[in-house]
């Protein structure tokens, strides 16, 4: 379980983090998103125990990620943002050290793990490329089965075959009963794994929203071309959100449920569909530019 | 202490030792090949005086090991173990933070605090090796190479005892600014620019007579390998000041080290 409260850390330049508070309960994963500089490396490096806090306190299993901060590391799986390991070494020595600094005898579930993501671990680290060290990275985060799993932008540099089969690692781990927290930037990542995501926007955290009610609140754009003019009156007169039109394109903008807008295509003479998907920073940029709004 | 740590760590520093091993053996054996060849004649003859007394040297020669105590120990030793432990302190530390993957040691339940002592150990271990071993080359090339020469054992100990102590204390600081700084270049800096201060000011003490107060302000002098030769030092007095000062540096790194803020 991790708890955040009040986290509060302000850097010389002025920036930081700001009372950030939010609790991922155990079997949860959180997904924290934000642009870059919003705070999401300084909040998960509170959460490692890389930095004190100025004020408030973060907790994972209950335990002071300051105080405790070599205690908690039993429990947690970490994949930094930016990976960089010691040089002069192959991905097997480097795992080997982790393996002992950890006191682990068993390394069949780190087998395993290279096996799934399918990598030469003998390769020397200057040698990989970003993707290959994205893996080592992920058997490093994994390969002791942790309680709570801290993900910086975990898919950045794999290829999507990849990226699928990290969501697998990511959802197994949340059927033995792992807490997660990871950052992205990609929305179909945190639409397949989060149960809850954060926004965080100038070192404050702005929204908390289930995933599920982001999904509905998600627009799509379509974009149709029909055959005739009368088509494009048709759908005007349909009472769907048009967005734009141009000769025989039309854009048509879709929030939840898909039913009119198919019983309505149906009746017309359709010669081409598109679809854009609003990324999640677009839905809760929107959502949250809304709520200003309203006040 | 974390062996895994340490093995490993020791692994990456290997080929920095080795490469000063090989230089200061290599050294060491060609002053003693060379004592043979001039025999009680001394290379410094046409040196002025004040350079002489600058770089060691006034005190003498007293047979071999007050030859090689002043061509070899006064000069060349000091400056290579001072670059040994400046380059060896900055990559156990301020490299990793620097580039990063000290976050991968800090993510395993091993403690700052052991981190920081397994690396000063690794450190630590490494000089005394390196010592250790020009010691024993020393004791075994001597009756070897210079057969009629006079060599005094114990003085050639003492040297590099009080050697190992002084690299004890250079260290102790390199590695206090590694475990300080975020950057590289700035440890780099920090303890390249503080060795050069104290080995001018140890040049300038030697130089004058009636600024003994200098010798206050660096540990260079508290070794002093001529006079040590000539037996004309308290070995004891200077090796505890010494050892005491590098585990006052070493405990200081230690401690800041596992309670500051780190860029990782």
């Amino acid at each position: 379980m991790i708890q955040l409260n009040r986290l509060t850390k302000t850097f010389k330049s002025g920036k930081g983090i700001f009372d950030v508070s939010f609790d991922v309960q155990q079997g949860e994963i959180f997904g924290f998103l934000g642009p870059n500089g919003a705070g999401k490396s300084t909040t998960i490096r509170h959460l490692m125990g890389f930095i004190r806090p100025e004020y408030g306190k973060a907790a994972i299993n209950g335990m002071d990620c300051w105080m405790n901060s070599a205690e908690i590391q039993r429990e947690v799986g970490y994949l930094p943002g930016e990976i960089a390991f010691p040089d002069g070494m192959n991905g097997r020595q480097f795992l080997h050290l982790l393996n002992g600094m950890r006191g682990m005898k068993d390394s069949s579930r780190q087998r395993q793990l290279i096996e799934r993501l399918q990598f030469d671990v003998n390769t020397p680290i200057r040698k990989m490329s970003k993707g290959m060290k994205q893996k080592v990275g992920i058997v490093a985060a994994f390969m002791h089965d942790p309680s709570v799993l801290i993900l910086d932008e975990p898919t950045s540099g794999l290829d999507p075959l990849m990226q699928n089969i990290f969501i697998e690692l990511v959802l197994e781990a949340k059927e033995r009963g792992a807490t997660t927290i990871m950052s992205s930037h990609s929305f179909d990542e945190i639409n397949r794994t989060c149960d809850r995501a954060g926004i965080i926007k100038d070192g404050r955290l702005i929204a908390v929203e289930d995933v599920k009610k982001l999904q509905l609140m998600q627009r799509k754009i379509f974009e149709v071309t029909v055959k005739t003019m009368e088509d494009i009156e048709q759908i005007r007169n349909s009472g769907l959100t048009v967005v734009s039109s141009e000769g025989l394109r039309i854009r048509i903008a879709l929030q939840g449920s898909c039913d009119r807008f198919i019983q309505c295509l149906a009746e017309c003479g359709v010669q081409d569909l598109n679809v854009h998907t609003q990324t999640l920073e677009e839905v809760f940029m929107h959502y949250y530019d809304r709520k200003v709004v309203k006040g | 202490m974390n062996k895994a740590l340490f093995v490993s760590s020791f692994q990456r520093t290997a080929k920095l030792y080795g490469i000063f091993t090989a230089l200061i053996l290599f050294y060491l054996i060609v002053i003693i090949g060379m004592y043979t060849s001039s025999v009680e004649a001394d290379p410094f003859e046409m040196l002025p005086e004040g350079m002489k007394d600058a770089f060691g040297l006034g005190a003498g020669m007293n047979g071999l090991t007050g030859f090689v105590a002043s061509s070899f120990y006064g000069v060349s030793f000091v400056i290579f173990m001072m670059i040994l432990c400046i380059m060896a302190a900055n990559q156990l530390m301020a490299h990793l933070v620097d580039r990063g993957s000290m976050a991968y040691l800090l993510s395993t339940p091993v403690s700052r605090r052991k981190i920081a002592t397994t690396q000063a150990a690794v450190l630590i271990t490494g000089l005394f090796a390196l010592t250790g071993i020009a010691l024993g080359a020393g004791l075994l090339a001597a009756p070897l190479l210079a057969e009629q020469a006079e060599f005094d054992r114990h003085a050639f100990v003492q040297l590099n005892v009080t050697g190992f102590l002084l690299f004890f204390v250079i260290s102790g600081y390199s590695f206090l600014f590694s475990s300080l700084f975020n950057d590289a270049k700035h440890s780099l800096a920090a303890s390249g620019g503080l060795s050069v201060l104290f080995y001018m000011i140890h040049l300038i003490g030697n130089m004058t007579d009636n600024h003994e107060w200098l010798d206050y302000l660096t540990p260079l002098s508290l070794f002093e390998p001529a006079a040590i030769a000539a037996g004309e030092v308290n070995v004891a007095l200077h090796a505890v000041s010494l050892g005491a000062a590098g585990i006052a540096l070493y405990a200081s790194a230690v401690y800041l080290f596992s309670r500051r803020d780190l860029p990782l």
